[in-house]
């Protein structure tokens, strides 16, 4: 099931792409209650539509219930973010006769601008990343346009985005998140202001308006933040977010800087490495960023599963050992996607290093919690 | 069912041909429903403003050679959305 799903972690397929997924598809079992936890399974991970776009592609003889639960599936996410299209257009309008500058970033970018389709790029809400100067003006923009607070969902006044507003169209709830910072405040990640981004902003069509988003360069590098260096706490791995990297280095290979990206983060690269043995990167793209793919690492495919994704009071103490394993001896496959390392003494040195660092912090982080008796930080 | 009611369909509710299939769905909700053509044009006639009697008069009138079915396939078809809470009789 899980190679089924990495191999169409992707946009466009390729001959080689559609043979490895013709042969795990032969493997798989034809019954339906196999392809609902599938298709289930391809809901959880954000990959639902991609996953009926490729078999679409070979014409492979889905179930009936199951062809029907993926057609639905791309129907809602069609219609979902066309709304979400239309409301986005609203407000960058209504802050442009402002003078309020608004980039669209994360899911409303990415659908956008990497995938072929809209229903292509499952998003919750749409983020707008503005000045931090301006934002209490585009809020207010946008409870004139008809928004208002979600009033379950306050956040505090220093997060890195106001309360999420709210509007039903068409039936469908459309929340906006205004960013003044692109990622949460947490010692892991940079500091991502608007003014970071913007004169290296480019333009993007959204349903033929020009609107602004970031940089092919800053796209990528916060795809890869957010969906593989997050605090080990944050939201669990999703083939979505391999999705959107494997998507954007493959629409866009020939306009990357690829020299400046190895400058600014060779470990992005390293990392993009990976992904190649979820899903292969054609041998173009492999030439371009001139990855290293001498040996494919254990585990491929297989997250980090361990200590403090997984709480110890919801572990039953006959699976503590096990909690202990995962959480000091993560696959192979994630320890070079996370740390950003190669095969050898980088291998090695984020596995005794890097990671028995990462966690002995956190302990640290949570040992402060309890005895400040507080919550701890980082739950993003 | 009383054939002098209504249908009103619940708000949000679309109706999109995919793959050769035409699917009523709804973009925030699970339930779908799929229908053959006679489906579909049953479903454009119910526009909240003409009884089950008119849509099937009107299917009648233009499709005099299937006149015995029609009324059941209506009433079918009306059964099934109301079973799924697509539609409500009023």
């Amino acid at each position: 099931m899980e190679k089924i799903l990495a191999l169409c972690a992707r946009n466009s397929g390729h001959e080689l792409m559609y043979e490895q997924l013709k042969t795990a598809l032969s493997l798989y079992p034809s019954d339906e209650h196999s392809w609902t936890r599938l298709i289930h399974k391809a809901e959880q991970h954000g990959v639902a539509s991609l996953l009926y776009r490729h078999l679409r592609h070979i014409d492979f003889p889905v179930p009936v219930s199951g062809r029907r639960m993926l057609q639905s599936l791309y129907l809602r996410n069609r219609r979902s973010n066309k709304c979400r299209n239309n409301a986005v257009l609203e407000i960058v309008s209504a802050c442009g006769r402002e003078g309020i500058d608004v980039m669209l970033v994360k899911g409303i970018a990415l659908c956008n601008s990497v995938y072929d389709e809209v229903a292509l790029r499952p998003m919750r809400d749409v983020d707008l990343l503005i000045r931090k100067a301006d934002i209490f003006r585009a809020e207010e923009i946008l409870i004139d346009l008809g928004y208002s607070s979600v009033t379950d969902h306050a956040v505090p006044d220093d997060y890195y985005h106001l309360t999420p507003l709210e509007k039903i169209i068409d039936g469908l709830p459309v929340g906006i998140e205004l960013h003044h910072n692109l990622l949460p405040f947490h010692p892991q990640y940079p500091l991502w202001p608007f003014e970071k981004s913007f004169q290296t902003s480019r333009q993007i069509m959204v349903d033929g308006t020009p609107v602004h988003t970031l940089s092919l360069e800053d796209t990528l590098y916060y795809a890869y933040l957010h969906g593989f260096q997050a605090p080990l706490t944050y939201e669990p791995y999703r083939l979505m977010h391999v999705a959107d990297i494997v998507s954007l280095i493959e629409k866009y290979s020939k306009q990357l800087d690829w020299p400046g990206i190895r400058k600014e983060s060779a470990t992005l690269l390293t990392s993009i490495a990976c992904f190649h043995f979820l899903t292969p990167l054609p041998s173009a793209v492999r030439r371009k960023a001139d990855f290293d793919f001498s040996r494919k690492p254990w585990g491929v495919g297989r997250p980090f599963t361990g200590w403090p994704l997984r709480k110890i009071r919801d572990t039953d103490w006959r699976n503590m050992f096990d909690l202990l394993v995962e959480t000091l001896l993560p696959p192979q496959w994630w320890l070079q996607l996370y740390y950003g390392c190669q095969q050898g003494a980088d291998y090695w040195k984020a596995r005794c290093l890097y990671h028995p660092r990462t966690i002995w912090r956190w302990i640290k982080v949570y040992s402060a919690a309890c005895f400040k008796n507080r919550k701890p930080p980082a739950t993003g | 069912m009383d054939i002098q009611k209504k249908v009103v369909f619940e708000p949000g509710y679309l109706l999109e041909k995919i793959d050769d299939e035409i699917t009523v769905y709804h973009p925030t909700l699970a339930t779908s429903l799929y229908l053959n053509e006679t489906g579909a044009l049953i479903w454009e006639l119910c526009d909240g403003e003409r009884s089950i009697s008119e849509v099937i008069d009107i299917l009648v009138e233009n499709y005099p050679e299937n006149s015995p079915q029609i009324a059941d396939d209506v009433r079918a078809l009306i059964r099934r959305l109301l079973e799924k809470n697509i539609a409500v009789l009023r």
